[in-house]
C-alpha cells in the first residue's frame, strides 16, 4: 500500500465518520427504531465500485475502522455490535451481488446491501433482546432500505462518474 | 436490450416496495379486542393493565437497572411520555391501542405490547 493510497483510504474513513455523525445528529426521519438513510455506505460503495487499483479488502478496511470510531461517538456498545453485524452482512452481499449487477446497476447493489443491513441488525437484536416481536420491524426497515438504498447509489455512481479519477490514479 | 437489467430491477424493487408497505399496512391494522398492555422489562412480563377498565388517564414510572420511562395510560390507549434514554424512540412511538406494533425501549430493555383481553391469539406478537 503506497503513500497516497493509504492518505485516500483515511480521508475516505473521514468522510464516511462524518456522514454517520450528521445523519445520527439529525432528528429521525420516522419514529421507528433504526430507520435512516445510511448515507455512510455510499463511501462503502465508492470504493467497492472505483475498480483498477481499490480491492474489497480496502472498503472493508474503511468499513471496520467506521464502524468501531463511530462506536465511540454513540458510545453504546449494543450500537456498536449491531452496527457490526449489519455492516459485515451488508458488506458481504454487496460484494456478492457485485459480480452480478456490476457497475451499471449500481443502486441495486445498493438497496441489497441496505436489505442485508436491516436484516442482520433485526436478527441481531432478536437474539440480543430475546423478542421475536422485533421482527415486526423488518417491513418498516426494509422499506426505506429501498429508499435509502437507492440514494446511496445514486450518490456514488455521481462520485465515481465526477471524481473518479481522482482516485483512480494510484502511484 | 442494454437496459434490460435497469428495467427488470426497477420493476423487481418497485413490487418490493408494495409488498413491503402492504404487510406494513396489515401488522398497523391488526384488530384487538378488549386491548390489554403487557409490560415487559428484560423479556419478563411485569406489568398487565386492562386498558379498556381504565377511567381517568395517569401516568407511572418504570425503574430498570438500565433507566426509568415514565408510561402514561389513558382509556384504550398506553405510551412512554417520557425517558431517559438516549433516543427517545419509544416516545416518539405515540400511544398505541391496537395494531400488532409495541412500543420498544431497546436501550431499557422495556417493551410494551397490545394483546387482546381474555383468549389472547397473538401468534404474530410472539
Amino acid at each position: 500500500m503506497n503513500t497516497k493510497k493509504l492518505v485516500l483510504l483515511g480521508v475516505l474513513t473521514g468522510i464516511a465518520l462524518i456522514l454517520f455523525t450528521v445523519e445520527n445528529a439529525l432528528p429521525p426521519i420516522v419514529p421507528i427504531v433504526g430507520v435512516k438513510l445510511g448515507l455512510a455506505n455510499t463511501v462503502t460503495l465508492l470504493i467497492l465500485f472505483l475498480g483498477k487499483d481499490w480491492r474489497a479488502s480496502d472498503a472493508a478496511l474503511v468499513l471496520s475502522a467506521r464502524i468501531l470510531l463511530s462506536a465511540l461517538i454513540v458510545g453504546q456498545p449494543m450500537t456498536l455490535l449491531f452496527s457490526a453485524v449489519g455492516g459485515t452482512l451488508s458488506f458481504l452481499s454487496m460484494l456478492l451481488f457485485k459480480r452480478v449487477f456490476r457497475e451499471r446497476l449500481l443502486p441495486v447493489v445498493s438497496v441489497i446491501g441496505a436489505f442485508a443491513h436491516n436484516i442482520g441488525q433485526i436478527a441481531a437484536a432478536v437474539i440480543v433482546y430475546q423478542s421475536l416481536s422485533l421482527l415486526l420491524y423488518l417491513p418498516p426497515l426494509l422499506l426505506f432500505g429501498i429508499v435509502g438504498g437507492l440514494l446511496n447509489g445514486f450518490i456514488a455512481v455521481l462520485c465515481i462518474r465526477l471524481q473518479g479519477k481522482i482516485f483512480r490514479k494510484i502511484g | 436490450m442494454k437496459n434490460k437489467g435497469a428495467v427488470i430491477s426497477t420493476i423487481v424493487i418497485a413490487s418490493v416496495a408494495v409488498i413491503l408497505a402492504l404487510i406494513w399496512a396489515l401488522i398497523l391494522s391488526a384488530r384487538v379486542v378488549n386491548p390489554t398492555a403487557k409490560i415487559y422489562q428484560d423479556g419478563k412480563l411485569i406489568k398487565t393493565i386492562d386498558l379498556t377498565a381504565v377511567a381517568e388517564p395517569y401516568s407511572f414510572e418504570i425503574t430498570g437497572e438500565h433507566g426509568a420511562n415514565t408510561i402514561e395510560v389513558r382509556k384504550g390507549e398506553i405510551g412512554i411520555i417520557a425517558a431517559d434514554c438516549p433516543d427517545k424512540v419509544c416516545i416518539n412511538t405515540g400511544f398505541i391501542g391496537g395494531g400488532a406494533i409495541p412500543i420498544i425501549c431497546l436501550p431499557h430493555r422495556l417493551e410494551i405490547r397490545i394483546e387482546s383481553g381474555e383468549e389472547a391469539l397473538d401468534g404474530v406478537a410472539r
